[in-house]
């Protein structure tokens, strides 16, 4: 047993925060020291597919289901069923593989792995946001030792609130984000279109649309009063071309630079 | 003859002695290996094999020079995996994106595992090709080390990856780019390049064959 602090967690990152998507890991990584959190990252886990397939095409899940199946191994180890993702889209995947995939279809896919160990639906996905719920705004609030007061807009698009059984908060008017900013010293400003899609992968096929969807967002965020917007996905962050991660931004409030 | 076991090569039924291995099987029971056998020692990748045993619905393969035969094995020897092998120039490939180009088909890979089942070499090739999509050259690098080229993973897979072709590129890549640049190979280079051999190798090129072979046996003893 490995010896840990009292709010600890499985990890699993996905392909996107080891690559292109970095900020968002070392920013994360780094609140979770300066807070006392411990993200302790799966020794083996696989792309989780990118996209929850609607499609009966059960290979698509195996991705995901088998870094559970290594959730579920490492669980043992360090005490918990919690498993956390920072990027929206893994947390989408994750999410609605644990909460959702029926009964039969996971013992087609356990039979189908055959001589691998069986994935027994015991690990609870979570995301980084209702990881700092849990812990606590009001104790997150004790870091900040100034108010920068920045009008921010946090958006959370579609993955992190929809479909209702693994939203993290209210689907129509999530206060998460809003409760947080509040909490590290900002002017949070919510804004209309901050539900709404950024066009998602739609951009890699280079559609229109996307660059429609992000005028209008943007703009609902501008009219608000926003001076910054705030996201947890590395694809809206890519397709609204000027957000940043809430994660830096809470770096920056809880001093990150100084605490080394 | 000891005790016996009965095998099935390409679905014809022979007696074997038992603890054969399935080269040394299909020698004994008239074959005659001119593709398909290499170092006989389990070094080399050229003797893939896949079979299946009697009441088991599970496709095995192995190397069959490493394999010892097992009763009602239906065995079938690979002497050659066809792949894909693109040409690329390594000092211009150096992370994922790059690799990409090259093997724009590893994007596919579904985390089936299958791979991994199938390498005789005991090595995590899923393993392999996940690191490389997440941008981990070294991890995926050191996870292959150990592959023999056999190429039964790449026949394997439903994503049609050629792993072995790949892995290989990951290895180069990684001692191309991030690995330390070793100060006695360049010492070695620059002493053939100055022709500190030179006399050495002229000498040996002129020694009639008789004389090549004594020395040999001197080397070898």
């Amino acid at each position: 047993m490995i010896l840990l602090g009292k709010y600890r967690y499985m990890y699993y990152p996905g392909c996107t925060l080891k690559g292109w998507a970095k900020d968002l890991e070392t920013s994360t990584l780094k609140v979770c020291e300066i807070l006392g959190i411990d993200l302790i990252e799966l020794d083996r886990w696989y792309c989780c597919g990118g996209v929850f397939e609607l499609s009966d095409n059960l290979m698509r899940h195996l991705g995901a289901v088998r870094s559970l199946i290594k959730a579920e191994e490492k669980s043992k180890e360090i005490g918990t069923g919690d498993l956390v993702t920072i990027c929206s889209m893994c947390y989408n995947v994750l999410g609605r593989i644990s909460f959702q995939l029926k009964k039969e279809d996971i013992e087609k896919i356990n039979f189908f792995m055959d001589d691998e160990k069986d994935y027994s639906g015991k690990i609870r996905v979570k995301h980084f946001l209702e990881v700092l719920k849990e812990y606590g705004f009001n104790k997150i609030r004790n870091y900040v030792d100034e108010q920068m007061g920045i009008k921010v807009a946090p958006y959370y698009g579609c993955t992190l609130l929809r479909p209702e059984e693994i939203g993290i908060d209210d689907s129509q008017k999530p206060r998460i984000m809003e409760e947080l900013l509040e909490a590290i010293g900002m002017d949070p400003v919510s804004f209309p279109m901050q539900t709404v899609c950024c066009g998602s992968y739609n951009s890699a096929r280079g559609i229109k649309a996307v660059e429609t969807l992000r005028k209008k967002i943007l703009e609902s965020a501008k009219r608000e009063g926003a001076e910054l917007i705030v996201t947890s996905c590395p694809l809206c962050k890519y397709n609204l071309k000027e957000a940043m991660y809430f994660t830096e931004l809470m770096e920056m409030a809880l001093g990150g630079a100084r605490h080394g | 003859m000891g005790k016996t076991v009965r095998i099935y090569v390409m679905g014809r039924e022979y007696e074997v002695p038992e603890g054969l291995t399935i080269m040394k099987a299909l020698e004994y029971v008239g074959y005659r290996y001119i593709r398909g056998a290499g170092c006989r020692a389990g070094f080399c990748g050229a003797c893939t094999t896949v079979y299946r045993k009697n009441g088991d619905y599970k496709l095995y393969s192995g190397l069959a020079c490493q394999t010892t035969v097992e009763d009602g094995m239906y065995l079938v020897q690979i002497p050659f995996v066809p792949a894909e092998k693109p040409k690329y120039e390594v000092s211009e490939i150096k992370d994922v994106e790059d690799i990409l180009r090259v093997y724009p088909e590893i994007a596919r890979c579904l985390s089936c595992n299958t791979c991994t089942k199938s390498c005789p070499q005991g090595l995590e090739t899923m393993d392999v090709i996940q690191s490389i999509l997440r941008g981990d050259i070294k991890r995926a690098a050191e996870l292959s080390f150990d592959c023999i080229q056999c190429g039964i993973c790449s026949m394997r897979c439903p994503a049609e990856i050629t792993h072995y072709h790949v892995a290989q590129l990951v290895r180069r890549v990684y001692g191309k780019h991030y690995l330390k640049k070793s100060k006695e190979l360049e010492r070695r280079i620059k002493e053939i390049e100055e022709g500190k051999y030179q006399e050495e190798i002229e000498r040996l090129m002129k020694l009639p064959r008789e004389e090549l072979e004594r020395l040999y046996k001197e080397i070898r003893r």
